[in-house]
């Protein structure tokens, strides 16, 4: 039983939750993740539309604070639709892991309010932890995956206070090297990503060109590495397509270590033993 | 002192009190002393049950203006230490 609680139970392997959360994206919530890019686009574009004027502004930045809040609270009201968004896609990530099968529309959508406005709580302070610390750069990995289980454990936000909330993430950090690996696995992702959909619009840019008639020389000048807006551009959409991947990924791993904490997995495992000794018996008698 | 009728759920027992919310006749072991008032379970259960759901409610409707001032503060904050760190990294 040792032998089995540790080589067996004690162990979420990240290959087989990536695997997991590829079936979830592609075939059991599809739409949801679709609803997910979504709402989330604008508060993508929002984003870099803020850091492009912040560069433009470079050392006269100081003087247009003023300027700078309207942009951020342009982006602030973009914020809520998304952390609705990402509540909604959690929820359903979830319906589909313990189900198996895609989640009806009036399931998912279905979120208790006490349960979206601690999920609200957690990623807003997610948010201000982002603005403190995010420019370290080095702060951003962990601090997305703050963002990215108070997401996926917002199913699990039932008593509303001020501490209480920001803890159930955190709770959900056992065993922690699964989500490092994962997190770290997505680091490695979103460059990749980035590279994919550039060419994308290289491919585009080349397909175009050998159409007669069309003036492409605007297009070229602005689909270049040159241009940081396009750059930026680029980055959002990057981070948009591995979201719904990412957080399918959490979901999936969270739902692997409650499994086991609970005992669900040995469950499954011996209704799946009981089964094929079933049909061992029934080949035996026939 | 004879009683005067009997326990709505033990009929075999004196009723001792009767529940200040659905008016039936309660026994000493059914009655209990809320708010100095004696309820049967089921009234108590209710009225404990809409106690913590007002409280629940309330303890929601502070966190989400909590979140909301908080969202005001993340606004304020990202564009002033924008404002702040380009003007630094610059000079």
């Amino acid at each position: 039983m040792s032998l089995l609680s540790r080589s067996t139970r004690a162990r979420i392997p990240v290959g087989a939750v990536l695997d997991e959360a590829a079936e979830l994206v592609s075939r059991l919530v599809p739409r949801w993740a679709a609803l997910l890019a979504l709402v989330s686009m604008p508060l993508r574009f929002l984003e870099v539309h803020f850091l492009n004027r912040l560069v433009q502004l470079d050392t006269s930045a100081p003087q247009h604070v003023g300027y700078l809040v309207s942009l951020s609270w342009l982006v602030a009201a973009a914020f809520l639709p998304a952390i609705w968004a990402r509540a909604v896609y959690a929820h359903a990530c979830a319906l589909a892991l313990s189900g198996r099968s895609d989640p009806a529309a009036r399931t998912a959508l279905r979120i208790p309010v006490r349960t979206l406005v601690g999920y609200a709580y957690t990623a807003t302070v997610a948010e201000l932890l982002m603005v403190l610390f995010g420019w370290t750069v080095i702060a951003l990995p962990l601090l997305a995956l703050y963002a990215g289980l108070a997401a996926v454990t917002s199913p699990l936000q039932e008593r509303p206070g001020p501490l209480a909330p920001l803890a159930v993430p955190l709770k959900a950090l056992r065993p922690l090297f699964p989500f490092l690996g994962l997190t770290l696995v997505f680091c490695l992702a979103l460059p990749i990503a980035w590279a994919n959909l550039y060419f994308l619009f290289q491919l585009g840019l080349g397909l175009a060109s050998g159409t007669a008639g069309v003036d492409l020389s605007w297009w070229s000048a602005m689909l270049t590495l040159e241009n940081r807006q396009f750059n930026l551009l680029v980055l959002a959409g990057a981070v948009t397509v591995l979201e719904p991947f990412w957080l399918a990924a959490l979901a999936a791993a969270l739902h692997r270590s409650r499994s086991q904490e609970s005992g669900e997995d040995l469950a499954a495992w011996f209704a799946v033993l009981r089964s094929k000794a079933s049909a061992v018996r029934e080949d035996a008698s026939s | 002192m004879a009683a005067l009728t009997s326990c709505f759920t033990h009929p075999d027992r004196p009723a001792l009190a009767i529940c200040v919310s659905c008016r039936r006749p309660i026994c000493a072991s059914c009655s209990t002393l809320w708010e100095g008032m004696h309820h049967c379970a089921e009234c108590l259960a209710r009225r404990r049950a809409g106690v913590v759901e007002r409280g629940a409610s309330l303890r929601t409707v502070l966190i989400a203006l909590l979140t909301l001032a908080l969202l005001a503060g993340v606004t304020f904050l990202r564009a002033w230490l924008s404002a702040v760190l380009a003007g630094a990294v610059s000079s």
